[in-house]
C-alpha cells in the first residue's frame, strides 16, 4: 500500500485480490506515469470501508474520492458486484468512475455490471502485453481524459 | 349321387327288366302316385336320413318306394298297403324289433312268406352271420354303404329271379334260429357296446380336455386380467407422479446448469488469473534483466510466455465450446453468404495473406442462430487459412450443394490436407492431426463446429488426403429452411485476388 498523505489526493483506487495481477496492474500504471497517488486494497469489505469511512478506515474523509476505481469482480468478504452495488446506492461513492478489470468474460458479469452503473468493463487478457495495453488505456483515458465531477 | 341315377349298362342283362338307369322320374312321387308296372320297394331302417337317401336313390332308379322305421312298422305296412310289395331292404339293428326278426316273421308270414328279403347294413359279415341268415330266410346281405348301382343290381336280382326261399331255405327250428339269432345279436350288441366305450372314452376325454383348456384359458385370463390391473395403476400412478417428476427433472437440470455455470465461471478466472502471472511476470524478467540475460536466456523467456498464451487461448476455448452446451438457439433468417464473407474479413490481414483465390459462390438464406453459425464459418474458414499457409498458390471456394432437399455447404482449400484414416478424430476435442510445429493449434475448433451443427440438427464430414487439400461438409437440418428472399441479388463470387 502507498503511504498517502492528507494532502494528496487518491487518483486510482485498485481493488485486486490476487497480489500478481496487482502487481502487474501497478507496474503498467507506473511506467505511463498514471500510479503516482495509487491505493491497492485486497478485498470487498476493506474497499467499503475505505469509501464510507468505516472500520479501519474510520474518520477518513470521505469527500475525497479516487479519480477511478479499478475494480475486480472476483474478491474474498464482499463480491465485486455488491461493491458495485453499495457504492451506487450511497450518495457519497454515486459518482466515482469504476472500470471492472476481471477475468471473466461471463455474458451475465457483464450485464450485471453494466446493470449497476459501472463506466468501463474491462476482461483481463492472458498476454500480459495486451493486458498492459488496456490497463494503460483505461487508466490513461480516466486520469488524463476524463473530467470528473468532483 | 348324379353316377347313381344314371348308370346304365346295355350289357347288362338285367338291364331291360327293371326301368333302372332311366333318368326320366327324376323328382316323380311314387308315395303318391304308384306308377304301375314298377317294382314296389318297402325300405325299413331306423335312420330317416338313411331311409330319405334310399329313397331318393332307389326312386330315381324307378321303383315305386315306402318306407317304415322298424320291423314293426315294416309288418303292418305290409298288412295294410293296398298295393302289391315285391321287396323288402332292410337294416339290421333297430328298435321295436330287428331286421332278423323281421326276416322271421315274413318267411313264416302265410302271405308274404316269398316275399325277397335283402339286409343292408354295416355291420359286420361273418360265417355266422350268413348262417343267420340263411337260417331266416335272408335273400341277401349287403354291406352298407354299398355303391348305389349294386343296390339297384341286387334288387334286380332278386326281383328277376324269385326263386321261393323254401327251394334252397329249410326253415330250420325256432330255438335253433333263435339260438343262432341270439349269437348274432350279442356279437353285434358286444361290438356296438365297444364301440360306445370307445365313444365314450374320447368323449371322457374330449370332455376332460376341454375342462383343463377351460381351467388353463380362464387361469391366462386372471393373470392378463391382473397384469392389466397392475399395468393400469402403474400407468395411473406414473400419470399422477408425473408432473412431480418433470418437475423434479427441470429443477435438477436447472441445477446442474448452474452448476455447470459456476464450473465455467471459476474455469474461466482461476485458470487465467495464473497464467496471466506466467507471461506478466516473465515479461517483466526479461524487462528488467534482459541486459542480462543471452540469446538463449531470453528464447527461453519467449518459450514460458508463448505456452503461457497457448494455455490462455486452450482455456478460452473450451470455455466457449461448454458455454454452447448452455446456450439456447435463436434461429432468425440470415444470408449465409454474408455470414462467410464476414468471417473470413474478419480473420487478421496479416494471418489470411497468402490466400491467393477466395471464391465464396452465392449461398443460400437460413434460418439458424447466426452467432453460431458465424462461429462455424469462421473456424472453417480460420482453418482453411492455416493450413494453406505452406501454399505457393493458396485458394479457398466455399459453396452449397443440394442434398437430399437440403443444403450443404462446403469450403474447400487446396492445403496441407489431412490422412483420412483419422477422419474420425477431426471432430473430437484436443484431436489434432499435425503437430503443433507445422500447424498451431488447440483442437477445439472442429468440435466446436460440429457441435453448433448438431444443435441444428444438421451434420458433419470432411474429405481430403495429405499434401492436397481438405473439404468440409456440413447440412443444415428441414428446420433450417428459409422462405426468406435476398432482397437484393445474391452476392457474385468474390474475389481476393492480391
Amino acid at each position: 500500500m502507498n503511504p498517502i498523505t492528507p494532502e494528496s489526493r487518491v487518483e486510482v483506487l485498485l481493488i485486486e485480490d490476487s497480489p500478481r495481477d496487482a502487481e502487474l496492474t501497478k507496474r503498467t500504471l507506473k511506467k505511463h506515469h498514471l500510479a503516482n497517488n495509487l491505493i491497492h486494497l485486497t478485498d470487498g469489505q476493506q474497499a467499503l470501508d475505505w469509501l464510507m469511512g468505516e472500520g479501519e478506515y474510520g474518520g477518513r474523509d470521505t469527500n475525497h474520492c479516487p479519480k477511478v476505481m479499478l475494480l475486480d469482480l472476483k474478491l474474498p468478504k464482499v463480491d465485486g458486484l455488491e461493491v458495485l452495488r453499495a457504492m451506487r446506492s450511497d450518495d457519497r461513492t454515486r459518482s466515482i468512475p469504476v472500470v471492472i478489470l476481471t477475468s471473466s468474460r461471463e455474458e451475465l458479469d457483464v450485464i450485471q455490471s453494466y446493470e449497476l452503473g459501472v463506466n468501463s468493463y474491462i476482461v483481463k487478457p492472458v498476454d500480459f502485453e495486451k493486458f498492459s495495453a488496456a490497463v494503460a488505456e483505461a487508466g490513461h483515458y480516466w486520469l488524463l481524459v476524463n473530467h470528473p465531477p468532483i | 349321387m348324379s353316377s347313381a341315377y344314371s348308370i346304365s349298362d346295355p350289357m347288362d342283362p338285367f338291364d331291360s327288366s327293371p326301368p333302372i338307369g332311366s333318368p326320366k322320374s327324376l323328382g316323380s312321387s311314387p308315395d303318391c302316385e304308384p306308377a304301375a308296372g314298377r317294382p314296389t320297394v318297402l325300405i325299413v331302417d331306423d335312420v330317416a336320413m338313411n331311409r330319405k337317401l334310399l329313397r331318393l336313390f332307389l326312386e330315381s332308379a324307378q321303383f315305386n318306394v315306402l318306407d317304415a322305421a322298424d320291423g314293426v312298422e315294416a309288418l303292418e305296412i305290409l298288412e295294410s298297403h293296398p298295393g302289391p310289395i315285391d321287396v323288402i331292404i332292410s337294416d339290421i339293428l333297430m328298435p321295436k324289433m330287428d331286421g332278423y326278426q323281421l326276416c322271421n316273421r315274413i318267411r313264416k308270414h302265410p302271405k308274404f312268406n316269398q316275399l325277397p328279403f335283402i339286409l343292408y347294413s354295416s355291420t359286420f359279415e361273418s360265417p355266422s352271420n350268413d348262417q343267420l341268415c340263411l337260417a331266416v330266410g335272408v335273400s341277401r346281405f349287403l354291406a352298407k354303404p354299398a355303391p348305389p348301382e349294386e343296390i339297384v343290381r341286387a334288387l334286380t336280382e332278386v326281383l328277376r329271379k324269385p326263386k321261393p326261399p323254401a327251394a334252397n331255405w329249410v326253415p330250420a327250428n325256432d330255438t335253433a334260429v333263435l339260438k343262432e339269432y341270439n349269437q348274432a345279436l350279442v356279437r353285434k350288441l358286444e361290438e356296438k357296446n365297444h364301440e360306445l366305450k370307445e365313444t365314450v372314452a374320447h368323449l371322457n376325454q374330449a370332455k376332460l380336455d376341454l375342462h383343463t383348456y377351460n381351467l388353463e384359458l380362464e387361469e391366462r385370463v386372471r393373470e392378463r386380467t391382473e397384469e392389466l390391473i397392475a399395468l393400469n395403476q402403474k400407468v395411473t400412478l406414473l400419470n399422477a407422479t408425473l408432473e412431480e417428476r418433470v418437475l423434479d427433472r427441470t429443477s435438477e437440470l436447472q441445477a446442474a446448469n448452474r452448476e455447470l455455470e459456476s464450473f465455467a465461471y471459476s474455469v474461466s478466472h482461476d485458470l487465467r488469473a495464473p497464467l496471466r502471472g506466467i507471461d506478466g511476470f516473465a515479461r517483466m524478467l526479461l524487462e528488467d534483466y534482459g541486459s542480462v540475460l543471452d540469446a538463449e536466456g531470453k528464447r527461453l523467456i519467449g518459450v514460458v510466455c508463448g505456452e503461457a498464451k497457448r494455455m490462455g487461448k486452450l482455456v478460452d476455448e473450451l470455455l466457449s465450446f461448454s458455454r454452447l452446451a448452455r446456450q439456447e438457439t435463436r434461429r432468425l433468417d440470415c444470408d449465409m453468404t454474408l455470414l462467410a464473407r464476414c468471417a473470413f474479413e474478419q480473420i487478421p490481414a496479416q494471418t489470411r495473406g497468402h490466400i491467393q483465390s477466395l471464391k465464396i459462390n452465392p449461398l443460400p438464406w437460413v434460418r439458424v442462430d447466426s452467432s453460431m453459425i458465424r462461429l462455424v464459418w469462421t473456424h472453417l474458414l480460420t482453418n482453411a487459412v492455416k493450413f494453406t499457409a505452406h501454399q505457393p498458390a493458396a485458394s479457398i471456394e466455399v459453396g452449397a450443394l443440394a442434398e437430399d432437399g437440403f443444403h450443404c455447404f462446403f469450403v474447400k482449400d487446396n492445403g496441407a490436407g489431412f490422412d483420412p484414416r483419422y477422419k474420425h478424430k477431426l471432430f473430437c476435442v484436443f484431436q489434432r492431426l499435425h503437430s503443433e510445429a507445422e500447424f498451431e493449434g488447440t483442437g477445439v475448433g472442429l468440435a466446436l463446429v460440429h457441435r453448433i451443427i448438431t444443435r441444428h440438427g444438421g451434420t458433419m464430414r470432411a474429405e481430403g488426403k495429405p499434401g492436397h487439400g481438405a473439404t468440409f461438409f456440413f447440412t443444415l437440418s428441414a428446420a433450417a429452411l428459409s422462405n426468406a428472399e435476398p432482397s437484393l441479388p445474391l452476392f457474385s463470387a468474390i474475389s481476393n485476388e492480391p
